[in-house]
């Protein structure tokens, strides 16, 4: 499948508000006790033009294209499916944490089993039709979930006449909007 | 396994008749699964959204939850709690079957017992107390656990017939609302896909909308992507003020005084939308001589708002079409009822009130569905039965809970019976409160779980989670009606709470009053009537939009207020009029009172204890449920105080270190500090809602400062009189003083 | 189980790690018999440390001729080396590379977590290597990479 088409999950960090929705509705979609988080909030204190501020990002597994984590494994238990999502068959799995040390986003967890178990993308959801959990119960409907072009679709229908005006302004174009009274 | 006695008396009901289809797939775990029906419900938590949810049941089990699509406003979205609640209501470690005391309160030694021994030992007790007593020595406790109000309903026909106090008031919004409802008379709150199209500029006060209003979101977004202005007020920086254009953190306490400098600048420069004051509302001379001294400076100096801020704050609202939207907390002060006068008059000058492009919300007159003549809900009709000699009695203000156990004479209360609140880890000042409830005769407590009140009682009985029962519970923020209907059958010997109380008032003597085949719908239908067609606001059905009546689109578009001018009253007639019956603070224009705690108001206790600490309510709970769910304690992590880099520095705190918190009323130790500027110096940050006995409780160190008008105080918490919206009461919590020290 | 943990991209490759263990382990700084080892692989990652990961499923348990390697309740894998008679069948084995001959003993030898306190992490200048369970590590790398992102270019207008 040419990569273009092939499925991601993007989170729209503006609308990610920390609710944490997405956690437990992971954990109940695929059934999970205590232990493993296949997504998970982080939650960032910055400073933003003298305002403190929290930023919130989940983090549940990129499905990289070019996975270090498949690269990594060295059973052959990591694979990555035609549409692009990366899945563990933990029959393979020896439990050996090398896709741990090589995920730059943290993502392999580890439960009672000792074995790798992550985020599929809800690949069985998405096989029937269906959204992945979390994008599903984000109330904020933050996480999106589809081909790029789809994704930036969506981030252009919400932030393009904004960007646009933002870029005219930089490039001169038009005066900066005035406080209507 | 443990064998279950069978509990005669409980009812059996046909659930599948709710079902909104039958043999359902769903996907669970990787697999498919085919659930027996799926029904639609909704959260009946003391929470804005009150989420229309769709829950899969297979063997009279909950296997999966999620957001009704159907649902206009929640839209199909949960909370985190919302699909927690498949593990609550499916622990392991849910109370089975009535539990009595065996040690000695708050050891937490029990026995088991049948229904049957649990019942003869509650008619005995409460036929002993009324004889030794007097019936008035008996009371409920009952919050918003479950904040739906059919159950109480049915309680308050038990404890009518008995001659029970009546449990009146609350202790977390009626401040804000009689604040409220003395400027505008009855609320109605406009919904956010009627503001998110047309505002320009929406504030939102006292509210972190992530931890307890995320539904709210993709309307906000939708009006920021429109372009309006986004204002923000909290004295910390939340999830929400994160997406502010402005956040103005006030000094905790001080959001009227904010309120009070706006108007100031707004007046002295004239933006005031003059043609509505002068239209709508009664008494604008004596406010602009209120808000005289207020100018940006001395509006500084008391909120510690930059005086920029308040300018930039009160140019944006009053310009645009503007949208206030508050929250609680900036009421849950001893000065909460003038705070929220002062923010409603800022709305009103502004002219923000029956226009469609933005309002004045705080809490929907659905809050108090059976509050007023034209209530959509008539209580009487179930706690007055017709023939019925209710003998009258004195009242106990729920924000004074403590205080009236300790003080009541005449009788004394010795009996409490407490269910959907925590009274023990919610009410404040933790240990004058164990105190009270060591000194009863009997103290029964209806819990899914062993919880810090269970700890002190004498009878557990094992109750039932939202989803095992029936309820009405109308949003306080949407116009939208899903009744809660039992999607299963409760487990183990779990009852569902009302007919705990129709098998308690059977056996008291009053069979006449709790017909067997009643069944919590038939109640709700009692008390509705023919307000709204309950028919399709019950699954399959629903969810329904409420009547215009009760839920305007566009709130007082007609520009009529229930007030005693018919306008909006920036001088309260009301609060002058109540003020001169009752004791408390009733002045009639939205003055700025120093909260009862706080660094210039009370220096020598500042002294002391020089950091005022705020209590929110945080997106892992509701209050005190759910803390116990492995998965929520996963996601929040063990107690946390938030402290600034100033204090932490001047103390020898480091980011991680083990603290200990504490004032003259008790001490949290081993609390882990967050060193964070996302409070200000001399503020501090500890959830509310975790257990004493697991060590976090902000509750050991607040106090009974309650907010206002009435000053329910100085008769120890009991009344003969009392009115929700006249009168007010809201827990003083967040205006409590404190100091850390390292561990 | 807390184990040894390592953020590869905090690695510079000095080796103190290797060195230490040896010193510890066999009384003087023989890298080659160290149980964490530093390798060179010339490609991208220049540097990589070895060591044993405690596999849930471990290979030299099912390779070892002598059955004399088990996986203990607490996760640790161990080793009866008194027994063992260097057939080496663990070190091909493994994987990752974490088996090491250690000629005092005349033994295979892997990583014993140093009875709960590993000299290797304390050493370690870098930080690269951390103590604390896999789900602890999860935790503080999905954190890092949220700093990392948002300190990061942001494409706010």
């Amino acid at each position: 499948m040419e990569k273009t088409k092939q499925l991601t999950l993007y989170v729209d960090t503006r609308r990610c508000m920390g609710c944490r929705a997405c956690e437990t509705a992971c954990k109940l979609e695929n059934a999970l006790p205590a232990g493993p988080r296949y997504t998970m909030v982080t939650e960032t204190e910055v400073v933003e033009d003298g305002v403190d501020k929290l930023k919130f990002l989940p983090v549940p597994c990129q499905h990289c294209a070019d996975a270090p984590c498949v690269k990594a494994c060295p059973t052959g238990a990591l694979f990555k499916r035609e549409d692009g999502v990366v899945l563990v068959n933990r029959r393979k799995c020896i439990g050996c944490h090398e896709c741990l040390w090589s995920c730059p986003f943290g993502v392999p967890q580890f439960g009672v089993d000792g074995k790798m178990q992550k985020c599929t993308l809800c690949a069985f959801r998405l096989d029937r039709g269906e959204m992945p959990a979390c994008a599903r119960a984000c109330p904020a409907e933050a996480i999106l979930v589809g081909t790029t072009e789809e994704i930036s679709a969506t981030l252009r229908s919400r932030y393009g006449a904004q960007c646009a005006a933002a870029q005219m302004m930089s490039q001169g174009r038009c005066d900066p909007p005035q406080t209507a009274k | 396994m443990e064998a279950m006695n069978p509990v005669p008396w409980r009812k059996h009901e046909d659930l599948d008749r709710f079902a909104v289809e039958r043999n359902v797939p769903v996907t669970l775990g990787g697999k498919v699964v085919i659930a027996d029906r799926v029904v639609k419900t909704s959260c009946p938590h003391n929470c804005y959204d009150t989420c229309g949810e769709r829950v899969y049941v297979k063997d009279e089990k909950v296997i999966k939850i999620e957001g009704d699509p159907d649902h206009p406003i929640t839209r199909g979205h949960l909370c985190l709690k919302g699909f927690a609640n498949v593990a609550k209501i499916n622990s392991p470690d849910r109370v089975k079957y009535p539990l009595l005391r065996v040690g000695e309160r708050g050891e937490g030694k029990f026995k088991r017992i049948t229904w049957d021994e649990a019942m003869d030992f509650m008619v005995e007790k409460l036929t002993k107390i009324r004889e030794q007593y007097g019936p008035e020595a008996l009371s409920e406790y009952c919050y918003s656990g479950n904040r739906e109000h059919m159950a109480k309903t049915v309680m308050g026909r038990f404890l009518n017939l008995y001659g029970a106090s009546k449990l009146v008031g609350s202790f977390c919004l009626l401040s804000g609302a009689a604040g409220s409802f003395h400027t505008v008379g009855t609320q109605h709150t406009m919904m956010p896909d009627v503001w998110c199209e047309k505002a320009e500029v929406i504030m939102i006060v006292g509210r972190n909308s992530s931890a307890t209003n995320p539904h709210i979101y993709p309307f906000l977004y939708r009006a920021k992507e429109r372009g309006a202005k986004l204002i923000v007020v909290d004295p910390y920086a939340t999830g929400l003020a994160s997406k502010a254009d402005l956040h103005l953190r006030p000094r905790p306490g001080t959001d009227g005084a904010m309120a009070l400098g706006m108007m100031h600048w707004i007046i002295k420069k004239g933006l005031q939308d003059q043609a509505f004051i002068d239209q709508y509302t009664y008494g604008f001379e004596e406010l602009k001589k209120l808000v005289e001294p207020w100018t940006p400076e001395y509006t500084q100096e008391v909120t510690t708002i930059p005086k920029e801020q308040i300018i930039e704050a009160a140019e944006l609202f009053a310009t645009h079409k503007s949208h206030l939207e508050c929250g609680y907390g900036q009421q849950r002060y001893s000065n909460g009822h003038q705070t929220q006068r002062a923010l409603a008059c800022l709305a009103a000058i502004c002219g923000r009130i029956g226009k469609e492009d933005g309002g004045y919300n705080f809490i929907d007159s659905m809050g108090f569905p059976s509050v007023g003549e034209h209530a959509f809900a008539n209580t009487a009709r179930v706690t007055n039965p017709e023939g019925a000699d209710i003998p009258p009695a004195r009242m106990i203000n729920i924000a004074s809970f403590a205080t009236a156990i300790h003080e009541a004479k005449d009788p004394p209360i010795k009996a409490v019976i407490a269910y959907r609140g925590g009274l023990i880890s919610q009410q404040p000042n933790v240990d004058y409160t164990i105190e009270a409830v060591k000194s009863l005769d009997l103290f029964v407590v209806i819990e899914q779980f062993m919880t810090d009140d269970t700890d002190y009682a004498d009878l557990v009985l094992p109750g039932c989670h939202y989803l095992e029962q029936y309820g009405l519970h109308p949003s306080y923020w949407h116009h939208y009606l899903q009744l809660q209907v039992p999607v299963c059958q409760p487990p183990y010997e779990c009852v569902p709470d009302i007919e705990i109380f129709e098998e308690l008032g059977r056996r008291m003597g009053y069979e006449a009053y709790f017909p067997r085949e009643r069944t919590g719908l038939d109640y709700i239908r009692m008390m509705v009537g023919d307000h709204c067609d309950l028919d399709k606001a019950l699954s399959p059905n629903g969810p329904l939009r409420l009547p215009e009546e009760y839920c305007p689109r566009v709130p007082y578009a007609d520009h009529k207020f229930d007030t005693p001018s018919g306008k909006v009253e920036l001088y309260s007639n009301t609060m002058e009029q109540r003020g001169k019956e009752f004791p408390g603070d009733f002045c009639p224009l939205p003055h700025f009172l120093e909260p009862d705690e706080s660094l210039p108001g009370t220096p020598e206790l500042a002294k002391k204890y020089p950091i005022n600490v705020i209590s929110q309510h945080p997106a892992f709970r509701t209050h005190s449920q759910y803390y116990n769910l492995p998965w929520i304690q996963e996601i929040e992590g063990p107690a946390k105080i938030y402290i600034n880099p100033e204090d932490a520095q001047e103390r020898g705190i480091q980011d991680g270190d083990l603290v200990r918190v504490f004032n003259d009323r008790g001490e949290l130790v081993n609390i882990l500090a967050r060193v964070s500027r996302r409070i200000k110096p001399h503020v501090a940050e500890m959830s509310s809602g975790m257990w004493v006995k697991l060590g976090g409780s902000v509750n050991k160190l607040t106090s009974c400062s309650v907010g206002g008008p009435r000053d329910i105080m100085s008769t120890g918490g009991i009344m003969y009189a009392y009115h929700p919206l006249l009168d007010g009461n809201t827990g003083g919590y967040f205006n409590t003083l404190i100091d850390i020290q390292k561990m | 189980m807390k184990m040894i943990c390592i953020d590869r991209a905090k690695c510079s490759g000095c080796g103190a790690c290797q060195a230490l263990c040896a010193l510890e382990k066999r009384g003087r700084m023989q890298p080659g018999e160290s149980r964490i080892r530093l390798r060179r692989t010339g490609g991208p990652m220049l540097q990589y440390v070895t060591y044993c990961q405690h596999c849930a499923d471990p290979e030299c348990v099912k390779a070892c001729l002598k059955t004399i390697i088990h996986k203990e309740k607490d996760g640790l894998v161990v080793r009866k080396f008194d027994e063992c008679f260097a057939c080496s069948a663990c070190e091909v084995a493994c994987p990752v590379g974490a088996v090491v001959y250690d000629s005092g003993k005349d033994a295979y030898m892997t990583c014993d977590l140093c009875r709960g306190d590993p000299l290797c992490v304390k050493v370690c200048p870098t930080g690269a290597l951390t103590f604390v369970d896999a789900a602890q590590s999860s935790v503080e790398r999905r954190g890092a990479y949220a700093l990392q992102k948002i300190e990061g270019k942001e494409w706010l207008p």
